[in-house]
């Protein structure tokens, strides 16, 4: 190969385009190597990713597309998609098709074929269609459409090298179909007489798409090409045109907008029938069979919590000795060692000791639990149960005007609120989407549950695991009642509902849940080097220093003199604004420090409270009583859940949002927080 | 009848989708528009369903207890359709499992 084509080629871009889990972020990692987040939930991906390829000597760029069924975008993720191949013109577009749904597949291929996209077929998932007891004759419909088609089983790795080759040729012959569906000859004759128009007035428009997709997506009413053409020099005449081509055709079709697509989706069909072989008769499958209990009218609500409670319980139990062993070393031994050490200044250890090993051991001594939840927790998006609490919680959530689809945030910000602002994007509605992205921060993630754990396990001791649980139900109740009163207020409109095509169950992949566990208690881990890092050794400044000046580390041995530091001022101003909840000065000045992440309330705790566990657990039963630690645990679910979330909310919907997020999420965490403790003492409880 | 009324079980025919432009399109691109058949695979009724879009339409003159997922080829994945979308599909029910 000459030298120039390679330069050519290394500039080129593939783009991966299919249907909402049909496996594109799995067959994106098998390409580059990469690490980008699977599940078995339309939905996963939600934002490009880019990555690089190597075949042979060339490094291609890759990039993988949330899931669409057609080009016409109607959420936010499905915006992403389209614009970056209808705008950026990808080289070549990788589509892939799931060969157990496959209709819906071709579907997309044909739409893609249409834009003169140069595409490689990837028959994905045939293994699952063999199960369900058809095969699809691929070499028929590489020549029905007359593009390389590769059959591949991405889970198992089988074809990638195929596809790559694959990939390659087709970057040095281009091949395309635009005129795959026959549109019926009254539409056909329209389309042809606009065609020759637009490549008449609107040169410029057809270098860069073909001539016939723009003359088709005019007839449509596709409003992003509309504006395209309305803005060209000879727009208007143009526009004019469609009308009267619209005109004409109204007399044989009665609504031209469905008749194209039905067109595009007969002609799928027609394909689908050519190239699909039934093997054997359909049996009752394993989803069939899960589904009828899972999603049962009567028991699937039951399950699911059930199922959840195992999730915790699971997460606390199995990782208890892990808690401990990490305990006894950083908080007794490591700590120990620090202060023995000879020949440091005893400012420096205390620092070290006092400061940065308490306060980052206090929130590290729960990584086992967050880990064993996050293992649980990729297991059930695995095998596919996350799309059907949607189906559950449906009915519950539509006397809430909301649609079921906003579950899966909220599970998902059961994990980390930041991924799950995002995840609002797959829900079609505008306002629903604002509502679920502002609502999402109320679902208790992991970070509240190491200042659960602490204050429960002295407090309520006992109870502490049926207590912590209410406090992930009471995040639900305030998250609908919040986004009802929103969708009530600021976010009105009818309740449009909401489509999701359910995943069949598949057993889960070891190596996928692993990898995914493990990316995310890193993203944890990292999180404890960095931001909950500089917030403790903020704290411990604030600490041993005062207005007064210089207090020395003897401030963290005596309270009274840490009532003079900075800690101590700021806490008491806080304690004042929380007198009715009678919240400790100490616990009031954590909550400052929790801003920026929520485990940072352990960590200060942890400083201000002294050292090692045993001594927090005593110091929090003398400073609080089960009802002011109820309240206070309350306080920290609801208040914001940190600096991560509130800049993601930023970024999906613009400041003005994020400013009520922070501001209803402070207010309402007073509110309840007062709450509670006011209907306490009206029950008599303290 | 609204598809949320529908019988768990029952085989469907879609008579009219009252959405707007957006839903209406997407429902079409999911195979769900008029003359098409859907199985219903549960119902909350009234409430959300999950269907099963069945390839090819009503045969003319056949009895409707041949309409049996034997004769239809079952087409891609399960739909969820939410409570509010399930009230906008109007439907009549052609046959039973």
């Amino acid at each position: 190969m000459s030298v120039v084509s390679d330069i050519k080629l290394k500039r080129m871009k593939i783009a991966l385009a299919g249907i909402p889990n049909v496996g594109k972020s799995l067959i994106f990692n098998q390409l580059t190597g990469g690490r980008a987040w699977v599940g078995n939930w339309p939905g996963v991906t939600v934002e490009k990713k880019v990555g690089k390829i190597r075949i042979g000597d060339n490094e291609l760029e890759v990039v993988d597309l949330p899931g669409i069924y057609s080009l016409t975008a109607y959420s936010v993720d499905e915006l992403v998609a389209r614009n970056f191949i209808v705008e950026e013109r990808p080289n070549v577009v990788v589509c892939i098709l799931n060969a157990a749904n496959f209709e819906r597949s071709l579907y997309l291929a044909i739409s893609l074929l249409e834009l003169g996209a140069n595409v490689v077929l990837d028959l994905n998932m045939i293994d699952i269609a063999k199960n369900e007891g058809y095969e699809v004759d691929y070499v028929r419909l590489q020549s029905i459409l007359k593009v390389p088609v590769v059959p591949t089983i991405a889970t198992e790795g089988c074809g990638i090298d195929e596809l790559k080759k694959a990939i390659l040729s087709a970057m040095k012959e281009r091949r395309t179909y635009v005129g795959i569906v026959d549109y019926g000859a009254d539409v056909e004759r329209e389309i042809r007489r606009l065609k020759s128009l637009l490549e008449e007035l609107a040169p410029e428009l057809c270098r860069k798409y073909p001539s016939r997709w723009i003359a088709v997506k005019l007839l449509e009413g596709d409003e992003d090409i509309l504006s395209k053409v309305s803005k060209l020099p000879h727009g208007s005449r143009m526009l004019e045109e469609v009308e009267r081509s619209k005109r004409s055709l109204r007399r044989r079709v009665e609504d031209l907008e469905s008749y194209i697509t039905e067109c595009r989706y007969r002609k799928a069909l027609e394909i689908a029938q050519q190239v699909l072989k039934r093997i054997k008769t359909p049996e009752v499958t394993l989803t069939d069979l899960l589904d009828f209990v899972l999603t049962h009218k009567v028991l699937g609500m039951p399950i699911a919590l059930s199922i959840m409670y195992l999730l915790f319980r699971f997460s606390f139990e199995v990782s208890a000795p892990l808690v401990d062993t990490i305990d006894i070393i950083m908080n007794h031994w490591l700590h120990d060692w620090l202060l023995s050490l000879p020949g440091l200044p005893e400012s420096l250890k205390s620092f070290l000791a006092d400061g940065i090993l308490t306060g980052i051991g206090s929130v590290l001594v729960f990584l086992p639990v967050i880990a064993f939840f996050f293992l649980g927790f990729a297991l059930l998006e695995d095998v596919g149960y996350m799309a059907r609490i949607a189906f559950i919680v449906d009915k519950i959530f539509h006397s809430f005007h909301l649609p079921g689809k906003v579950a899966i945030p909220l599970v998902i910000g059961f994990g980390c609120n930041v991924p799950a602002v995002m995840a609002a994007r797959t829900i079609e509605d505008e306002n629903e989407r604002k509502v679920a992205a502002l609502i999402a921060p109320l679902s208790s993630c992991n970070a509240r549950l190491p200042v659960y754990m602490v204050i429960a396990g002295a407090v309520l001791r006992a109870y502490a695991g049926a207590v912590i649980l209410s406090l992930y139900a009471l995040g639900i109740l305030l998250a609908l009642i919040v986004g009802w009163l929103f969708r009530k207020i600021i976010f009105k409109g009818p309740s449009t509902g909401f489509i999701l095509e359910l995943p069949p169950y598949l057993s889960p992949k070891l190596s996928n849940v692993v990898l995914k566990t493990w990316e995310r208690t890193k993203r944890f881990l990292f999180k404890a080097g960095t931001v909950i890092l500089l917030g403790v050794v903020v704290a411990w400044l604030l600490s041993v220093s005062g207005p007064g000046g210089y207090l020395g580390p003897k401030a963290l041995e005596a309270p009274e003199v840490l009532e003079r530091s900075w800690v101590g001022v700021i806490g008491h101003v806080l304690a004042w604004a929380f007198a009715p909840m009678k919240w400790d000065w100490r616990a009031c000045a954590a909550l400052l420090f929790g801003f920026i992440a929520k485990e940072t309330v352990v960590g200060t705790m942890g400083i201000l409270y002294g050292v090692g566990e045993e001594r927090i657990t005593e110091a929090i039963m003398r400073s609080f009583t089960p009802l002011t630690g109820y309240a206070y645990m309350a306080f920290v679910l609801i208040y914001v859940p940190c600096l991560a979330t509130i800049a993601m909310i930023r970024n999906e919907l613009g400041l003005k949002y994020s400013l009520l997020a922070l501001i209803y999420e402070v207010i309402l965490a007073y509110f309840v927080a007062l709450s509670i403790v006011g209907i306490g003492h009206l029950m008599g409880i303290r | 009848m609204p598809l949320a009324f529908a019988h768990e079980g029952a085989v469907v025919k879609v008579l009219q989708v009252k959405a707007g432009r957006g839903l209406a399109r997407r429902l079409r691109e999911l195979g769900i528009f008029e003359n098409q058949l859907l199985r219903v695979v549960k119902s909350c009724g009234p409430g959300p369903t999950i269907v099963e879009v069945l390839s090819g339409s009503v045969p003319q003159g056949r009895p409707s207890c041949v309409l049996t997922s034997c004769y239809y080829h079952r087409m891609g994945g399960r739909i969820l359709l939410g409570f509010g979308i399930s009230m906008k599909i109007l439907v009549e029910e052609v046959g039973n499992q």
